[in-house]
């Protein structure tokens, strides 16, 4: 049996075990109710869809300079880093949205709160990302530095010729997997009054009384975007395998 | 033979003929260890330079040194009149002139063997990616690597990655070579192959200087011995001298252990 076929086979019997439970639940269902917002739910997704990328890209970035602060020889560079990645991930992101839009972008005038809120989405993921990023610069063996060294590429040559993209490889799995947490995160930025995804579907909820019904398109909303990206994520992987 | 040799020597040209090493006063340490201390020599005009002894005895770090790839707390280092710098970016230019070959794990693993090859020769010697590859062809071809070309070094052999990683050293036509013990993570079939490479790239007029535990290897294509043991030079001469040098107790023990 191939893979994709156990995957379709497994997926099928999930879902029907999921609908028969529906089948369940006292009372009847209000779909029509909810159907009516379903450009509510459209306009939601596409927020969502384009924080998350704007977000997914910054925090990649973010993550790489970070880590190359964190293995830094100078060590004010290795200490900023250093406590970025703690304060980060150390504090609720909750938290950071609020100090982040209330305080720090009240100071310094930035007033969209779709920028806000990608900005601190990126700088939260980038926290995580930074040390993923660390681990696997960190695994490539100092042999291949000084293979890089001794045919006289410069440092920043052999970070982008050798080292970067053995790296990439080993973190991809890791890295994937920390997107698709960034994607469900950006639900919190809702605290911030953007109008993404999961706010729109409890604005629904609170029109239509139907909270199953609302909620439901959120979780197949939220995989449309979580699926792709691990297929992604799989694919690069495979054309990235440099070992038998 | 005398054909292919000049043939071999259109792919790999060196452009001094012999060299010269001088090496004054050499020390390095790591922590309270001191690996060279004061070490000196001074080789004659020639083509080859072995380096033997015991491990732990100095070879690889004065080797690493010679490279351009460490820079030693005090000493000098002088190839043909040329003294070597104590700044990173002047050693790197100098690393660009020559090739270095290590004991094992030499080539990028996440390119296959021939771009591997063309690495150097496009970031770093200023080829385009044609030329580069036209240059690596010829030598793929000679030493029987042409059809493992394409693959990535986890599916070659440990001696098809040694030599691919002697032929990256060598299509940059460095002026000379070093190979800090190429064949001590081999087995016994596959140091043959890479010895015999070595070998046919002394006969073509290659410059080199090797570290190497292959005794029998070294006496054959060493012009000169240099002896290091506890950080010195503890015997240093034409092959033979050396090898029956009796007057330094360490020398003559060390040569009939690995020699009976």
């Amino acid at each position: 049996m191939s893979r994709s076929v156990a995957h379709l086979i497994i997926a099928t019997a999930v879902t029907l075990l999921l609908i028969l439970a529906c089948w369940q639940v006292p009372g009847d269902w209000n779909w029509s109710g909810v159907w009516e917002y379903r450009q509510k739910f459209f306009y939601g997704w596409l927020v969502t869809l384009g924080l998350s990328v704007a977000a997914l890209i910054l925090s990649v970035v973010i993550g790489l300079v970070v880590a190359l602060f964190l293995g830094a020889r100078n060590p004010l560079l290795e200490a900023t880093g250093r406590i970025y990645v703690e304060l980060i991930r150390g504090t609720p992101l909750l938290v950071q949205l609020l100090l982040g839009f209330y305080v720090i972008a009240n100071a310094v005038g930035l007033e969209n709160r779709f920028v806000v809120g990608t900005l601190v989405l990126a700088a939260f993921s980038g926290a995580y990302m930074a040390e993923i990023f660390r681990g696997g610069l960190n695994a490539i063996p100092k042999t291949q530095r000084d293979s890089a060294r001794a045919i006289g590429l410069t440092r920043w040559q052999s970070f982008r010729l050798v080292i970067l993209p053995q790296a990439v490889r080993l973190v991809l799995p890791a890295i994937a997997g920390q997107l698709v947490s960034l994607i469900k995160d950006s639900s919190l930025l809702s605290v911030i009054a953007i109008s993404e995804f999961t706010l729109n579907a409890r604005e629904v909820n609170s029109f239509t009384y139907s909270t199953l019904e609302s909620y439901a398109p959120l979780a197949i909303g939220y995989l449309m975007l979580t699926l792709p990206l691990s297929a992604a994520s799989r694919w690069l992987e495979k054309s990235f395998s440099y070992e038998r | 033979m005398a054909r292919k040799i000049i043939q071999l020597r259109e792919i790999t040209s060196t452009p001094s003929d012999t060299m010269q090493l001088i090496i004054k006063e050499l020390t390095q340490a790591f922590g309270p260890t001191r690996v060279l201390d004061k070490l000196s020599v001074e080789t004659g005009i020639v083509n080859s330079v072995v380096l033997v002894g015991p491990s732990g005895g100095g070879k690889s770090t004065l080797l690493r040194i010679l490279a351009g790839l460490d820079i030693p707390i005090s000493g000098t280092v002088t190839f043909d009149k040329t003294t070597l710098g104590r700044d990173e970016a002047s050693l790197r230019l100098y690393r660009r002139t020559i090739g270095t070959v290590f004991q094992s794990y030499n080539l990028f693993s996440h390119l296959s063997a021939r771009e591997n090859l063309i690495l150097p020769l496009v970031h770093v010697h200023g080829l385009s990616r044609d030329e580069s590859l036209a240059r690596v062809e010829e030598p793929l071809k000679r030493f029987h690597l042409h059809e493992h070309a394409d693959k990535r070094p986890a599916e070659l052999s440990g001696g098809q990655n040694q030599r691919i990683a002697i032929l990256r050293a060598m299509v940059v036509r460095p002026e000379r070579l070093f190979l800090d013990e190429p064949t001590s993570a081999l087995d016994p079939e596959m140091t043959a192959e890479v010895l015999d490479m070595i070998e046919v790239l002394k006969d073509s007029g290659t410059d080199f200087v090797l570290v190497t535990h292959a005794m029998n290897f070294a006496r054959r294509v060493a012009d000169e011995i240099a002896f290091i043991g506890d950080g010195k030079v503890l015997s240093h001469g034409p092959a033979e001298s050396v090898f029956e040098n009796t007057e330094n107790t360490r020398v003559a023990s060390f040569f009939k252990q690995v020699l009976r």
